[in-house]
């Protein structure tokens, strides 16, 4: 073990320069850490979300702490550990959200070309990506019509292992981007499923989600105070029961988003409209043909940069050629208030400072296609009914 | 506009007795004239509160809107030569982070946040370096390779130009 004057010898010295300057690469990589935490309240009238929020539940919280260092010029590492709770629709395991290599090897100052591998996180939308962190999206709970909950695709939506291509140019005042990813295919989890059948029953065999492919093309303008995309995402859903089990069923989903938003200095707006088909079959649905769709439009106000008010309608329909369930109700006997869901929101939020948020909101909502069915085992569900959400953030 | 009509206008003023005493003086103010209107419109950033700033290093790339907007955005890491950008701002609350926006990039601060949120939030690029002063952002940009930032625009025109403010050995340079 040298002593700090051995060091100094001549030689030492170059020797040390040399260890520095060759360590100093390492030491400068750029590397952050972030993270969110937030806790919920539900109160509700008619019928339960994010747990038996009839009676007031706090079964509704997200965390998130990620990492990302960039490894080279260009070369990001990165990952989210996350745990969520919603009353039955999640559970609060902790699960990686995401874990990925991008790299951006092509660049000038109007375009840039990238590639990123990992579990990834799929752009659907204006808010998909990163939909589980309060602080990103535009409401506590999203837009039914778009950003199914607890319709049991949430968890395939959200992030995919895989890998995608993006890329931006610059125009004319326009910024374009693209990206284009596809997922490898998968076993869904048990939690997934259940969702998935919304009767709270597990599949006995394998749900099988494959050919999962999706693409965002997104146009900015106005420096980005105005965005416009469409969304396509592309799964296939098959039934693999256990031996002995004679059912079979295979689906294969589309889904199509259009979005808008415009950004003002003391307003926002913004708009989407989906149209979701299923096609397939088998001997537990019988052939199945449905096309689906939805649109919100939501209005922000910011009285002060604290202080922000907002109001939104957001409707679902499950066929938009029967948008008031008559026809099914017909046919099937079925309730036509499951067809559809009109939801008005009322919310306001305050950022008081960079880390803190409080967010409110009531929603009255007419029709049930989108009540969490796992919240609501085994009652009879209300038409007409009354949500009143609250969250506290703490962001770093 | 206005400030560069006026500077014209104050030129062509301040000749008016040159061109009393001799006929080519009149001459001589305008090509005056004209060149101050000419050096104020190669600088339209004095008409703006807050300029672009930059470490020595990068004193010689020209940056346009496009450019600027991609590295403020941090949706591209690096500059269009591939050195690493460190991009520095001052909170989200503070007066000449809103001006910086409004008048250099065309947005707002609660947008920019949006941006950096999304990237943040999915793994896919990193958050701007956060400055607390102006004196900060100084010091930061002034020493690190690849570093922009922005500062609000001194009061005397002739104490620093541009974005060289952060290069003290072209300071002097016209």
């Amino acid at each position: 073990m040298n002593t700090p004057a051995a060091f100094l010898k001549p030689g030492s010295l170059a020797a040390l320069l040399l260890t520095a300057a060759l360590a100093t690469p390492a030491l400068a990589l750029d590397y952050q850490i972030h993270g969110s935490a937030a806790q919920g309240f539900a109160l509700s009238g008619g019928n339960n979300a994010y747990g038996n929020s009839e009676n007031g539940s706090f079964s509704f919280y997200e965390l998130g702490l990620n990492g990302t260092v960039e490894l080279a010029p260009g070369l990001l590492a990165s990952a989210q550990l996350q745990m969520r709770d919603a009353g039955a629709n999640d559970n609060g395991a902790l699960r990686l959200d995401y874990g990925l290599l991008d790299y951006q090897f092509a660049r000038d100052s109007d375009y840039h070309l990238g590639i990123r591998v990992g579990r990834v996180k799929n752009p659907l939308g204006l808010y998909n990506e990163s939909r589980d962190v309060i602080f990103t999206r535009p409401s506590i709970q999203l837009p039914q019509s778009i950003y199914y909950d607890s319709q049991g695709l949430r968890g395939v939506i959200f992030a995919s292992d895989g890998g995608q291509l993006y890329g931006g140019y610059s125009f004319g005042g326009h910024y374009t981007s693209l990206v284009a990813g596809a997922g490898r295919s998968k076993n869904l989890t048990r939690a997934e499923e259940r969702q998935l059948f919304s009767d709270g029953s597990d599949f006995p065999g394998n749900v099988k989600l494959s050919h999962f492919y999706l693409a965002q093309l997104r146009d900015e303008w106005n420096s980005g105070t105005d965005r416009m995309a469409f969304s396509y995402l592309h799964a296939n859903l098959d039934l693999e029961p256990d031996p002995g089990i004679p059912v079979d069923a295979h689906a294969a989903f589309e889904f199509y988003v259009l979005s808008y938003r415009h950004d003002g200095a003391n307003y926002s707006v913004s708009s989407e409209y989906s149209i979701t088909t299923s096609k397939g079959g088998g001997s537990l649905t019988g052939p199945l043909d449905s096309k689906g769709d939805g649109f919100y439009i939501q209005g922000d106000y910011r009285l002060h940069p604290q202080w922000t008010l907002m109001a939104r309608y957001d409707a679902t329909y499950a066929d938009r050629n029967d948008r008031d369930g008559r026809e099914y109700a017909a046919t099937t006997g079925g309730n036509r208030h499951s067809r559809y869901a009109e939801d008005f929101t009322f919310g306001a939020h305050w950022l008081p400072d960079e880390h803190w948020g409080v967010w409110a909101e009531w929603h009255h909502i007419n029709g049930t296609s989108t009540v969490p069915k796992l919240d609501n085992l085994g009652r009879q569900l209300e038409s007409d009914w009354n949500l009143f959400l609250m969250m506290v953030g703490y962001r770093f | 506009m206005g400030t560069q009509i006026q500077g014209a206008a104050e030129s062509v003023a301040g000749s008016a007795m040159a061109a009393r005493t001799v006929a080519s003086g009149f001459c001589t103010a305008l090509v005056i004239a004209l060149c101050a209107f000419a050096l104020l419109a190669n600088r339209p950033v004095h008409a703006q509160a807050v300029e672009i700033i930059t470490s020595p290093d990068r004193s010689a790339i020209q940056i346009d809107r496009p450019l600027l907007l991609a590295l403020f955005t941090m949706r591209v890491r690096q500059w269009p030569d591939g050195q690493p950008a460190q991009v520095f701002v001052l909170p989200d609350a503070s007066d000449i982070h809103e001006k910086f926006c409004r008048e250099q990039l065309g947005t707002y601060p609660y947008v920019l946040r949006g941006a950096w949120d999304r990237m943040v939030y999915t793994g896919t690029g990193l958050a701007p370096n956060i400055v607390r002063s102006e004196e900060e952002m100084r010091e930061k940009v002034r020493s690190n390779k690849g570093a922009i930032g922005y500062l609000r625009t001194p009061a005397q025109p002739e104490a620093a130009l541009s974005r060289s403010i952060a290069n003290p050995s072209s300071a002097n340079s016209p």
